[in-house]
């Protein structure tokens, strides 16, 4: 009997949370939309630093040890010294930069961030053009070209 | 001394995963573009797998013994599911109702914010660090890091002929 009675109203509420549920998930999916546009203002930080590494002897940038440690074991260089650093703070599609000492233009526009990490476009004047995903805190390093006795060198590392 | 003489050398150490990565990157771009350098890798790997064939020693199976010294378990009865009120009215409410639902609430969702469908659009998301790279012909090594905080290096090559191993060696900036 007791069974019997309890049924339907069992079968009432489940009805109703199952219903309700794909309406939550509409909500869930406006409210993220919101937060995509909420992602247009972001900003993000990054640091791009320009370097030389040369065959020449000297020493090594102490700004550019982690540098040298992802470099030294693949490339023969004598010393490693920072031409420039710069910390970019760009919203999404706001382009950044900095000029080479050979006179290109190197842009980065922050794309999107997303939990693969940060995807940035890299143009190198006539160069490179490239699409980056990269992670908190991992670095990207791009060799460039020949300048002067050794090699230019731009890395960027997204803020944490 | 052709550049299949100066890549020779760094087969062996190719095939057996000891080359540096720049080195390893090297070979790899000579071995897409030279038959006969592939073919001696091929011989090599062939060895590989012919040393590991007569090297291994077969294991004994041990499973059937296992399984007869396993206590027998019988199934539970089903008739307690079966009784159930929830069980008995599920599978009415599924299927219709709750897509019904679902459409509902997707139609809802693109009347308010018709450019959402493209969330509702899979779209393939392809692993690794560089996604997209246009080098304007250069030939470029990509060297994706590997762990955590390592970096990744992207770097243009000037010449487009293979090297000599003394400057591959320690490749000269």
């Amino acid at each position: 009997m007791s069974r019997s009675s309890g049924g339907p109203r069992l079968r009432l509420s489940v009805t109703a949370v199952l219903l309700g549920l794909p309406l939550l998930l509409a909500a869930a999916v406006l409210l993220l939309d919101g937060s995509a546009a909420a992602q247009a203002v972001r900003r993000v930080g990054l640091s791009l630093m320009v370097s030389h590494a040369s065959q020449r002897p000297g020493p090594i940038d102490p700004a550019a040890e982690w540098l040298d440690r992802s470099l030294r074991n693949e490339f023969r260089y004598q010393s490693l010294h920072v031409i420039e650093v710069r910390h970019l703070d760009l919203r999404l599609q706001e382009i950044g930069g900095v000029v080479l000492p050979t006179g290109k233009h190197v842009s980065i526009r922050p794309l999107h961030v997303g939990d693969g990490g940060l995807l940035i476009a890299v143009d190198i004047e006539g160069t490179l053009q490239t699409d980056l995903r990269v992670a908190n805190r991992n670095p990207v390093v791009i060799g460039v070209e020949r300048y002067q006795d050794g090699r230019l060198i731009v890395s960027l590392q997204p803020d944490e | 001394m052709t550049s299949c003489d100066r890549i020779g050398p760094w087969l062996d150490g190719y095939h057996d995963g000891e080359l540096g990565l720049l080195r390893r990157w090297w070979v790899g771009r000579h071995l897409a573009g030279c038959s006969g350098c592939r073919s001696e890798l091929s011989g090599l790997l062939q060895i590989g797998d012919w040393m590991r064939e007569t090297s291994a020693v077969r294991e004994p199976d041990l499973w059937p013994g296992v399984v007869a010294r396993l206590p027998s378990v019988q199934a539970r009865p089903s008739a307690v599911a079966s009784s159930s009120p929830v069980r008995r009215w599920r599978p009415r409410l599924s299927t219709p109702v709750l897509g019904g639902a679902f459409a509902v609430a997707a139609a809802t969702v693109l009347l308010v914010r018709p450019e959402l469908s493209t969330l509702l659009t899979p779209v393939a998301q392809p692993a690794g660090v560089v996604r997209s790279l246009n080098s304007h012909g250069r030939p470029v090594m990509v060297l994706e890091g590997q762990k955590d905080a390592t970096a990744t290096i992207i770097w243009l090559m000037e010449e487009q002929h293979d090297p000599n191993p003394e400057e591959v060696a320690d490749v000269t900036i």
